[in-house]
């Protein structure tokens, strides 16, 4: 196989398992913030929107010192999986969960806003559980919301270059993804290969964000 | 065997306190001029809001107290809203499911329930696509179908017309009596309450509130509320602004000649 190739699996590989981690944990981040009162909110609220304004190099500088073994978290991890987690695919992983975060977590919140209280309090007084609550009211209500955050948090994931250059390195197999396959061929001045590479990535970002808004452009029709 | 209340709660910028109780049968009414916190009362009622003190307690079964706040799922009061909240994703026949899966060993027939509401026709029917009062008929089904120990009715004959409102009339009375479910029925229409409704609870401008029975009650209070257009000197003439229910009170009186001028 050659390099790029095995850049493009692991490129998806990484988005996909980051889209599947934060859909798992978005909903309920995007949930306190839509619902909570909490005089802290706004603290939280800048929080998760920071990687949306921070240069990612920044980001990746400080994820690079926290992972590096002289600190707590890299030392821990090595500690429990017996190698480090800079420059290596679960490195790379952490960073993307918290740099695509605000691109999930964000419309999210957006949708359980609008959702409001009027059909949950209806089901509240219909006897309604927590989990029936969540399957049939406010996932069906909000089904617009997640299939963004999903789209988003994956395509924008692809698209990552400057955290995984901090924390991942170019390691063919393991942290070198798209992006950075591009550079490397860019400064080896191997445009034919580059080419490849970036159209591939415009032309397939281009197409899942069009499916996306024509999908939910239906759903309003209806 | 009752629902107490004995309360303090916000409304707007207020704290008012109420101490009422209303019996666990038949329908009561709550009835007074807007703003003045009926819906609010329904509210706290359902656990749906927290009253700032006090205790709500219905049958020996604490709901509320310095201590405890139980949930409207545990209170098992169910909750007609002015808005009807039908889950507007869904068709009729899958809100109706919805509650009634709710309901522990529910002894309710659907299709009986439905022809009585008169909402057979529109089980097929997408929820946001049914007109008010539609949406009414099919949210008062389904609050019956999750089979409450109470249930509170928030003004929600308001978008119904005339024949929708006497046909809802008789079902709820049918369906109280049947099932022995006491109801709890806000609106500022006298004469709903008065065809619907067997006690009353008045709130009042000064805080103060009077229970009785509906007609009763309803009587001395509308009295007191005409409207006086004008007078004569001598107050032979007075012209008076009169619901039809007034009139019919007024026109019974002998020492009273009245004339209508519309």
């Amino acid at each position: 196989m050659s390099n790029d190739l095995i850049a493009l699996l692991l490129t998806l590989k990484l988005a996909l398992l980051t889209t599947i981690i934060l859909l798992a944990i978005g909903p309920f981040i995007a949930w306190w913030l839509a619902k909570s009162t909490s005089r802290i909110r706004p603290f939280f609220e800048a929080l998760v929107a920071l990687p949306l304004v921070l240069p990612p190099t920044v980001l990746g500088f400080y994820l690079l010192i926290a992972f590096s073994p002289n600190y707590f978290p890299g030392q821990w991890w090595q500690s429990i999986s017996g190698s480090t987690l800079a420059f290596s695919f679960e490195g790379l992983l952490i960073g993307s969960i918290i740099y695509s975060l605000p691109f999930v977590v964000q419309p999210l919140q957006a949708g359980f806003v609008t959702l409001g209280n009027k059909e949950l309090e209806a089901a509240d007084t219909l006897g309604f559980t927590r989990w029936s609550k969540i399957r049939h009211i406010i996932v069906p209500m909000t089904k617009r919301s997640f299939m963004l955050a999903a789209v988003m948090g994956f395509a924008h994931t692809l698209g990552e270059f400057g955290v995984v250059l901090m924390i991942g390195g170019n390691i063919p197999g393991e942290t070198q993804v798209l992006a950075i396959s591009l550079f490397e061929h860019v400064e080896a001045l191997e445009y034919q290969q580059a080419h490849t590479i970036a159209a591939g990535l415009l032309v397939s970002s281009l197409l899942m964000l069009i499916v996306i808004y024509s999908v939910m452009q239906k759903q309003d029709k209806r | 065997m009752s629902l107490q209340l004995a309360i303090d709660y916000r409304l707007g910028r207020n704290n008012v306190a109420i101490k009422c109780q209303f019996p666990n049968q038949g329908i009561s009414a709550i009835y007074g001029p807007s703003g003045i916190g009926k819906t609010s009362l329904l509210r706290l009622i359902a656990g749906l809001d927290r009253p700032v003190s006090g205790d709500i307690v219905f049958n020996k079964e604490v709901w509320f107290s310095a201590d405890k706040m139980i949930s409207p799922q545990q209170r098992r009061v169910g909750f007609v809203f002015q808005d009807s909240r039908l889950f507007p994703h869904f068709d009729v026949h899958a809100n109706l499911m919805l509650a009634y899966h709710q309901a522990q060993r529910s002894t309710l027939d659907i299709g009986q329930l439905c022809r009585a509401f008169n909402i057979t026709d529109l089980l097929t029917l997408q929820a946001n696509k049914l007109s008010a009062g539609q949406q009414q008929r099919v949210a008062i089904v389904r609050s019956l179908l999750a089979q409450p120990q109470l249930l509170l009715l928030d003004e929600p004959m308001a978008a119904l017309d005339d024949g929708n409102k006497q046909l809802l009339i008789r079902q709820l009375k049918i369906h109280s009596e049947k099932y022995k479910l006491p109801m709890i029925y806000v609106s500022h229409n006298a004469s709903e309450i008065d065809q619907l409704c067997d006690q009353l609870l008045l709130l009042k401008h000064d805080g103060n509130v009077e229970m009785g029975n509906a007609s009763t009650l309803l009587t001395q209070y509308l009295q007191h509320q005409v409207e006086v257009i004008a007078t004569d000197d001598k107050r032979h003439h007075i012209s008076l602004a009169l619901t039809p229910e007034q009139y019919l009170q007024y026109k019974n009186q002998s020492h009273l000649l009245l004339s209508i001028k519309k």
